[in-house]
């Protein structure tokens, strides 16, 4: 661990970035490599020192930005202004995930996932359920307890969709990651698989007879 | 008086052991040097360490240019979160390394190799965060939370690499999706028969609205495909009528309502 490969680097006089010769075969990696530090690098000249916060502190105005994002959003949806509301989701979401990565990413994943939630919620309504379901996977995937209505949403666009076994695996997960709010908050999600496996039961009877 | 030729084989043999431990000693030492230093390192060769330390020596170079601290900053920051990894990694594999070593599924120079990387990272981290250490300033120690950054930065971009990931899959639902409602829907207005066609042609949230109905009446079809194709008067075929259709523009139907109470039919 004595050595290093000494790079053949180059600072820009004007701009600070770091410059490296555009094409090196021996390393295919530098290039990005190169890249990633010169945007981390602008991203961190807004700190005096250049030094960012420990991940504890939180830049206020982006929070108040994505907040206010997801307020309009919500009332447009409220206005039944479905496509709107999903254009102001979509704006909070890139918000979010823009946030500056020495920043809490448990704040992040919260975050988005609600935005995600509420965005198929819009998508719900205007019948995509395509974009539902993905938009509502991805709110699962990153916030998977406490979510009932991400995981409704989730099996209902799938049910939607036909895709009947599909439906009622989402819902099974959700069923125990919801475990604790049993009887409380998973009311729907216990209807809709009642609901599912009836439809199984009747698909089932249907190819039978046939 | 002692007799000074009876203290020479004690003293021979004192001799020839230390000096044979000696140069068993040395020896070993040096083959195990040799042997470390051709051993094949656990990691490749970490790039942000070597940007980092090609900035850090930039200043040797003939005709040096000016490295501004922020640089070095940022620059120090990717080559923690590169430590971290490793590190991570290190404490991970070490306890099923030491499991499989016991078996025996391991040889010692695997084991040999193990404990070198780990050393080096131990190094590197008091490295980086003497060098944290000496890049902040009185108001903020760095070194006392540069690595929670990184570990953050760390977390942060397995994140989005997994949301990026997922986008893939959601545009192949989408694309899914998209391409059986057409399918469903051409289909289904070939069964319809054709005086319905030919009103919306843009893609609008009822067109979608259709869709739905209509993949559900398709959908329906496998179930009570006689209920739907005894509303509809033509007797054609989808497939069939799919082939004629084709040269049709894909439309919705005029009204929307209708749909959904002939889907209610359907279901009943």
């Amino acid at each position: 661990m004595e050595s290093f490969t000494l790079l053949p680097l180059t600072i820009d006089k004007v701009t600070n970035a770091v410059l490296a010769p555009s094409s090196t075969p021996s390393l295919p990696a530098l290039p990005d490599a190169i890249s990633d530090l010169n945007t981390l690098h602008r991203s961190m000249l807004q700190f005096e020192n250049a030094i960012p916060p420990p991940p504890g502190l939180i830049n206020p105005k982006r929070s108040a930005q994505i907040n206010k994002l997801r307020e309009s959003g919500n009332a447009a949806f409220r206005k039944q202004a479905f496509g709107e509301a999903v254009k102001l989701y979509s704006l909070a979401l890139e918000m979010c995930l823009g946030r500056p990565h020495w920043e809490q990413s448990a704040l992040v994943r919260e975050e988005s996932a609600m935005i995600y939630s509420n965005r198929a919620q819009a998508n719900i309504a205007m019948r995509n359920w395509a974009e539902g379901m993905c938009d509502a996977e991805m709110s699962c995937g990153l916030k998977p307890k406490d979510n009932v209505k991400a995981w409704y949403r989730r099996a209902l666009c799938l049910k939607e969709m036909g895709k009947l076994e599909d439906s009622r695996e989402v819902l099974e997960m959700g069923c125990e990651w919801e475990a604790e709010n049993q009887g409380k908050t998973d009311g729907d999600l216990r209807a809709l698989l009642r609901d599912v496996h009836k439809a199984l039961e009747e698909k089932e009877k249907i190819a039978g007879a046939a | 008086m002692i007799n000074l030729t009876t203290l020479i084989p004690p003293i021979l043999y004192i001799v020839i052991i230390v000096g044979s431990m000696a140069t068993f000693s040395s020896l070993y030492r040096k083959r195990k040097a040799q042997a470390a230093a051709s051993m094949e390192p656990w990691f490749p060769q970490s790039i942000a360490r070597d940007i980092y330390l090609t900035l850090l020596h930039l200043p040797d170079t003939p005709n040096p240019p000016k490295v501004p601290d922020s640089v070095l900053r940022a620059a120090l920051l990717r080559r923690a979160t590169d430590v971290i990894q490793k590190a991570i990694v290190i404490r991970q594999s070490k306890g099923p390394l030491q499991a499989l070593l016991q078996k025996g599924s391991v040889g010692d120079d695997t084991w040999a190799q193990f404990l070198k990387a780990e050393q080096d990272i131990d190094a590197e981290i008091k490295e980086v965060a003497e060098d944290a250490m000496a890049l902040s300033n009185q108001n903020q120690q760095w070194a006392q939370f540069i690595f929670q950054s990184a570990a953050e930065m760390l977390t942060n971009e397995r994140l989005r690499t997994k949301l990026e990931e997922q986008n893939v899959k959601s545009q192949e639902w989408s694309e899914w999706w998209g391409k059986r409602n057409e399918k469903v829907r051409s289909e289904f207005l070939a069964s319809e028969g054709v005086e319905e066609i030919g009103q919306g042609t843009s893609v609008n949230p009822a067109a979608v609205f259709t869709g739905l109905v209509e993949k559900k009446a398709g959908n329906v079809s496998d179930e009570d495909g006689v209920l739907v194709e005894a509303e509809v008067t033509s007797p054609t075929t989808p497939k069939e009528s799919k082939s004629s259709n084709k040269s049709t523009p894909i439309a919705t139907p005029t009204s929307t309502p209708s749909g959904s109470v002939r889907k209610k039919k359907g279901r009943k």
